[in-house]
Formats: structure tokens, C-alpha cells, sequence
């Protein structure tokens, strides 16, 4: 068996160029709420390169010069308006029960999505290098403690919070977000909920 | 293998270019975020050292460090990860504070007390002295001399930066803390605990964990309280004002303001369960009964294809 070729077979199979990258859309696709999850990926993706910048220049520098500080404001503000759109997007797909029809695995791999992002952007805060960082630092130090993860997970330690935000977090991040689009677009847009169905639902 | 079918095909379709959309997008989102970034910066007030609470509260300081001494303090008391004492937080049988053990090791009495009076007296050999006589002392005129200098500690006045009691048995007691306060204000305190010595001659200088568990408590939930961060005001939910904080953790922070969450002792393990909980409940929300009729129940979805079910009933 040559598994290159039957991992494109499977590939081939199971998400087509043009239902992965289609130029035709269903026509009950429009609404400004499909716009979400696409401004809710682009806020990631400003943050993300924000955040290379900064780590290729190291802390002192977006701590402490002009052009490194901007580049820590658009850090911050980009995960606020990721977070903002990112809870708009979880609320439309909860509104149109976008779980339906075997997206169950979209459904999930989103949950897990929320979740790493809350984690990743906490970690964010806890470096942020300041009072509020120490402050908090301090204050979480207590739930993390209680669930007895402190060795692996030592808010204390700003080491660890660095990789784990900088590299570890992220990682998972990427590879769960690729899967999510991957099967967002295997499984195409959910359809809408057929009103006489609701009667019996 | 079945040929691959689009779901999406069963439906008519309409031009689109998802590409596009995702450029236009990200030229839209760039453009706000660079905005804001410009117009309001980020939040940013410098972190509280040893050095500046000894400066500036010097009598707190030498409570704090007293604590330390006698093993009452927070962290002295705390149990897994610093130290092997009862852990605080556990339901019944189930304790993860516990089974995690103590991976962080802490002893307080050392390691704020004697160990950078120790490391001092290098220096200046009356801190040896003191810090011998106290050493040989039996463990109950120990206590004596940390109780009666505690106890001063209440009616102490801070002049010039230093801590004045009356007069009264403190043995070697005062004298240490005389010296710990000076250190403490020179800088020494943060730069010895924080230095990793012992691992690497210090070259990874990445934990502040030491500093920090000693700043804990008093020292800095008094700066926390005159910023309204503490967590009894939402304390992690909200940054410096006017700044939107993580406002994504509203709900973590508010399950602290209620009880059980905010009276019990393992208040701490409770919220995170609880937390822990709340994600599953998503997770797995498409097969929870009622909860998954919700967009049933409230019909958002009527507005979203309204074009689409107007369609329909021309049809």
C-alpha cells in the first residue's frame, strides 16, 4: 500500500478543492453573522503577528520603547476584539443550532477552541509585566493550587507562563483552528432550521 | 469508497469568494486594532517590589516577615505546593492540592528570615551575632522574643524609615529585624530571592514565584484595594480602569462573589470544578435536553434566514 497516495485519496474524497475553496455558496448564506467566525480568525491572526513581532524584540523592548509599546497596545486590543467577535460567533452558531446534521465534531472542536483561547489570553495577562500581572499572578496562584497542576503550571514562574503562552498554548491553538475550518468546510454551512420540523422538534 | 457529496449542494447556491471576504476582513480588523492600540495604548503601572514595600511600609514589612519567622503566615500554613502541611482545599476524599505534592518548597522561616540574614552577615558580622544568639536559643525562648516583638509590632512607629518599639524582651529578635528591614530597602531581598542561586549559579532567572508568595497578603492587596482590584471586586475580570480587563472571565471572577464559592474554605477548588464544569456543559450542550432547544425556544434563527424563509414562502 502507498500511503502518500491513499492519504490523497482520502483527502481527494473527503474535502474537494472546491468544496474547501468554493466559488459558489448556498444562497441561504447571507446574514452579517457568517461574518464572525471570519473576523473572529483575521483579530487571531493581527494578534498573532503582533505577538511574533514582540517576541522576536523581547520583553524590554515592548515594555519600554515607543515602537515596542504600540506593538504591545495592538497585542492587547486585538484580544479584545478577537474575544468580542469570538462570543458573537459562538452565540450565532448556538442561535441556528449549528451542531446539527454531523457537525457535532465542529461543535466540539470549537468548545475546545474557547477554552485555550481563555487560557492563552490569561497567561497573556499574567505577563503583562506590571502590578496587574503580579496581582493576579498571586490571586489565581490559589485555583491552580487547589487543582494540584502548580508543578507543570506555576503562574509564579514567569519562565513557564512565557513558553506556555508563547509556544505551547499556541500550538494547540493552531492545530485545533485548522481542523476547525477544515471541517467547517467539509461539512459546508449549516442549513437552515426547517420550521415545520421545529413543530415536531 | 462512496464519491464525497457536498451537503451544500442540495441547496441553490449563489456566487461567493471566501477569500475576498477574508481580506476584506482582515484589512477591516487591522485597521481597528492598530486605531484603538493608537488612541488608548494598553494598561501598564509598574510591578511592587520588596524593595519599595520596606521603603514605604516598613512596619508592615517586618510583620510580614515575623509570620514568616514564627510559621503563621499564609504561605507557612499552606500546605501542597510549598509545603507538606494540610492541604486547604479539599472536598472530603478528594484533594488534587494534595495528590500534587509539594513541588514548590517553600519554608518561610529560612528563606526570608535566616537565609538572607545569613547571606549578609558576610558583610557585617553583627548580623551574625544576632543571628547566632538567636539560633542557639532553646525553641521556647524563640517564641518568647517572636511573641513580645509581634505582639510590639501593633504599636510600632515607622521614622525615617525605620521601625520603632518600646522597649521590651526581644532578645536577638529586634536586632534581626532590624537588619532583614535593611535589606529588604536596599534592593537584596528581591534580588537574593528571586535569583535562583542554587540552580545553574542563577542563569534562569525566570521565577518570582519566592518574591511573590512574600509580597502575598497584606503587602500587596493594599495597593490591590486602592486600584479596586481585589477579588472581592472582581478583582481578575477588570484591568486599571478605564481599560476593559479580561472581561472573558466574568464568569470565573463572579462565582467568588457568591456563596457556597465565597464562604467555604475550598473555595478555590470549588470554582475551578466548577469552571471545569461549565465547559463540559458546552461541549457536550448539543445533546443536553432542553438546553439544546434553547434556539428553538428563542427563535434568533427566524432573523438570520429570514430572507431565506421569505423565499420559502413565495415558493
Amino acid at each position: 500500500m502507498n500511503l502518500t497516495e491513499s492519504l490523497r485519496n482520502k483527502i481527494e474524497q473527503n474535502l474537494p478543492m472546491e468544496q474547501f475553496l468554493p466559488n459558489k455558496l448556498p444562497i441561504y448564506v447571507s446574514s452579517f453573522v457568517y461574518m464572525f467566525g471570519i473576523l473572529t480568525l483575521t483579530s487571531l491572526i493581527v494578534t498573532i503577528l503582533s505577538g511574533l513581532v514582540m517576541v522576536l524584540n523581547g520583553p524590554t523592548w515592548y515594555q519600554f520603547s515607543a515602537a515596542g509599546f504600540i506593538f504591545r497596545s495592538i497585542h492587547f486590543w486585538g484580544v479584545q476584539v478577537f474575544f468580542f467577535f469570538l462570543f458573537l460567533h459562538f452565540f450565532s452558531v448556538f442561535f441556528t443550532a449549528g451542531w446539527r446534521e454531523g457537525r457535532y465534531a465542529t461543535w466540539a472542536i470549537g468548545a475546545f477552541l474557547l477554552m485555550f483561547s481563555i487560557i492563552e489570553a490569561f497567561t497573556g495577562f499574567l505577563m503583562e509585566g506590571g502590578f496587574f500581572a503580579q496581582w493576579n499572578q498571586v490571586q489565581s496562584k490559589d485555583a491552580f493550587n487547589s487543582m494540584g497542576v502548580s508543578g507543570f503550571f506555576n503562574v509564579l514562574n514567569n519562565g513557564q507562563l512565557y513558553g506556555l503562552h508563547v509556544s505551547a498554548i499556541p500550538a494547540v491553538l493552531i492545530i485545533l483552528l485548522i481542523i476547525h475550518i477544515t471541517l467547517v468546510r467539509q461539512k459546508g454551512v449549516v442549513p437552515p432550521i426547517q420550521i415545520q420540523a421545529e413543530r415536531h422538534a | 469508497m462512496p464519491k464525497y457529496v457536498n451537503p451544500e449542494n442540495t441547496y441553490p447556491s449563489k456566487e461567493g469568494d471566501l477569500i475576498k471576504e477574508m481580506l476584506v476582513a482582515f484589512v477591516f480588523v487591522s485597521i481597528l486594532i492598530t486605531v484603538l492600540a493608537l488612541v488608548f495604548k494598553s494598561p501598564f503601572t509598574p510591578p511592587i517590589t520588596i524593595k519599595q514595600v520596606a521603603e514605604s511600609y516598613p512596619v508592615l514589612f517586618e510583620q510580614t516577615a515575623m509570620r514568616d519567622l514564627m510559621g503563621t503566615s499564609a504561605i507557612a500554613t499552606y500546605g501542597p505546593p510549598y509545603n507538606s502541611g494540610p492541604a486547604q482545599q479539599s472536598l472530603g476524599w478528594f484533594s488534587p492540592e494534595r495528590w500534587g505534592g509539594v513541588s514548590i518548597p517553600i519554608n518561610p522561616s529560612k528563606l526570608y528570615v535566616t537565609t538572607p540574614l545569613e547571606e549578609a552577615s558576610n558583610i557585617n558580622p553583627d548580623i551574625q551575632k544576632a543571628l547566632s544568639e538567636f539560633n542557639s536559643a532553646t525553641d521556647a525562648q524563640k517564641k518568647v522574643w517572636e511573641g513580645n516583638y509581634y505582639a510590639a509590632l501593633q504599636n510600632a512607629t515607622a521614622t525615617a524609615g525605620t521601625v520603632s518599639v518600646s522597649d521590651g524582651d526581644y532578645g536577638p529578635v529586634s536586632p534581626m529585624m532590624n537588619y532583614l528591614l535593611g535589606l529588604g530597602k536596599s534592593g537584596f531581598m528581591d534580588s537574593s530571592l528571586n535569583s535562583g542561586g542554587e540552580y545553574n549559579n542563577g542563569v534562569y532567572t525566570y521565577s518570582f514565584a519566592r518574591s511573590l508568595l512574600f509580597l502575598q497578603g497584606e503587602a500587596l492587596s493594599n495597593v490591590a484595594a486602592q486600584k479596586g482590584l481585589l477579588g472581592s471586586q472582581f478583582g481578575i475580570a477588570r484591568d486599571l480602569s478605564p481599560y476593559p480587563g479580561p472581561w472573558w472571565l466574568f464568569v470565573y471572577s463572579y462565582l467568588y462573589q457568591i456563596p457556597p464559592y465565597s464562604t467555604v474554605a475550598a473555595g478555590d477548588l470549588l470554582v475551578a470544578l466548577t469552571m471545569l464544569g461549565l465547559f463540559l456543559v458546552i461541549l457536550f450542550l448539543p445533546f443536553i435536553p432542553v438546553l439544546n432547544k434553547i434556539p428553538y425556544y428563542i427563535p434568533v434563527y427566524k432573523v438570520i434566514w429570514r430572507r431565506w424563509y421569505k423565499r420559502q414562502n413565495k415558493q
